[in-house]
């Protein structure tokens, strides 16, 4: 590649990364941990760099590097899992690792019992539903990038969400009202 | 709870809401930053440098690093994106393999073009492998082998595995299946006898479902493919049946208590 051509697409990925980093590192939030993500994130763009000649124009570009996201999260999961098993093994041996950095999340009631039934729910129902809700993609290109069919996507979704409701149900729905029983001979 | 009440709880529990809020600590190395970085096509020359030392031996590092890097994201990528999970597979057994990933995604109509239309009445068979996709949580086969045939090709799996509650309730968690392919097409499909499950879905939302179950599922009333067991083979159908799949379930455990 000639000098001037070199320039100008490296000119042309720094405009891209400009414009999605933000939203492709929210995508990598959304599913990891803080310093997971920001490794996620590099992973994603480097391989966009290598990649960038086919990487589709507006408004397919950001479907196109959530789904290298994706996959870049996936390995980080098995390497994790591959850390936690070696980790097991070392205590077994009675070797204790060093802890990793604490990851310490905060959340609501609601947000923890949506957090707990979305886990229960596939990893490709969870991904649906991050995408649809969290990422707010259209179905159509929810469906090109999970390969399924725009009908598909819209089927898998809907059972996808009433099984979350029926998870959460029993632990957001309000239990009536009792008032504290009053002890006998509790005095003053 | 109804669905746009399930989606406005997931909407708030978005950890990260406003993608342009978020601090982003700048995980690329500068493009050009004294001439190194990873978008040169020149610094392969520089590497080669025959005794870096000092900022240069630390630039190299970062480099064949970067580079390390991004090859394993590139592999990442390229595995994601163009391997085959059954490419050790014989071609039939690839094919059933495929087939039963369709219905695991709930993709009905991957899995009808992975059959063919010779011999088939294309609107039913689509019909019912809706059912089959949309009905059940996952599908996977196991311990497949191709046997070849006089002019036909059988594969035989060990157990096809089907994600049912209603299944499980009625101890049928896997089921023998079969295949068979007769000019590169599939001929006979056999996914072993559910109908037990079939009919416990069946009575129950007669029962409990009245409405919908007339309205979606009742072969009496509705023009579809159906079976003995008393309700149509179709997607809509599917999606009443994937709804009450759990309580149908706890019903069959708990004796089939009449109302």
């Amino acid at each position: 590649m000639g000098k001037e051509a070199d320039t100008q697409k490296r000119s042309e990925f720094e405009k891209l990364y400009a414009s999605y980093r933000n939203r492709v590192y929210a995508y990598c939030i959304r599913r990891s941990t803080a310093a997971d993500a920001a490794d996620a994130l590099s992973e994603t763009f480097l391989t966009a760099w290598r990649r960038f000649d086919d990487i589709p124009d507006a408004p397919k570009t950001l479907a196109y590097l959530y789904g290298i996201a994706g996959r870049v999260i996936s390995n980080q999961r098995r390497a994790t899992g591959r850390g936690k098993r070696l980790r097991r093994k070392l205590e077994g041996l009675g070797v204790t690792p060093p802890e990793g950095p604490a990851t310490l999340v905060l959340l609501n009631s609601e947000q923890a019992a949506f957090r707990a039934a979305l886990q229960k729910l596939t990893p490709k129902d969870q991904e649906l539903i991050m995408l649809d809700i969290w990422e707010e993609l259209p179905r159509v290109q929810i469906a090109e990038i999970m390969s399924m069919s725009r009908q598909a996507v819209n089927q898998r979704l809907h059972r996808a969400y009433k099984r979350l409701g029926r998870s959460l149900e029993p632990i957001l729905e309000p239990t009536p009202f009792s008032p504290p029983i009053a002890k006998e001979g509790g005095g003053a | 709870m109804t669905i746009d009440q399930v989606r406005a709880i997931a909407r708030r529990a978005n950890p990260a809401p406003d993608p342009d809020a978020l601090e982003l600590i700048d995980p690329l190395p500068p493009f050009d930053r004294e001439g190194s970085g990873i978008m040169s096509t020149t610094q392969i020359e520089e590497i080669e440098s025959p005794t870096p030392s000092g900022p240069k031996r630390a630039w190299l590092a970062a480099a064949v690093a970067v580079a390390v890097l991004a090859f394993g994201a590139i592999a990442i990528y390229m595995n994601g994106y163009q391997s085959d999970p059954f490419a050790g597979e014989t071609p039939a057994v690839a094919q059933t393999m495929r087939w039963v990933a369709a219905l695991d995604d709930g993709n009905p109509e991957a899995a009808v073009d992975l059959m063919g239309t010779d011999d088939w009445d294309r609107d039913d068979m689509a019909s019912t492998v809706a059912f089959l996709a949309l009905s059940a949580r996952g599908y996977a086969a196991e311990d497949c082998v191709e046997t070849p045939g006089d002019g036909h090709i059988l594969v035989t799996c060990a157990s096809l595995v089907i994600d049912d509650p209603i299944m499980e309730a009625t101890d049928l968690t896997s089921l023998p299946f079969a295949m068979e392919y007769a000019d590169g097409l599939v001929a006979i499909a056999d996914l072993g006898d559910r109908s037990v499950a079939l009919r416990a879905f069946s009575s129950y939302a007669r029962e409990f479902e009245t409405g919908r179950f007339d309205q979606v599922c009742n072969s009496l009333i509705l023009q579809g493919p159906s079976w003995m067991t008393g309700h149509v083979l179709t997607a809509d159908c599917a999606l009443l049946y994937a709804d009450v799949a759990d309580d149908v379930a706890a019903w069959v455990i708990a004796g089939r208590p009449t109302p």
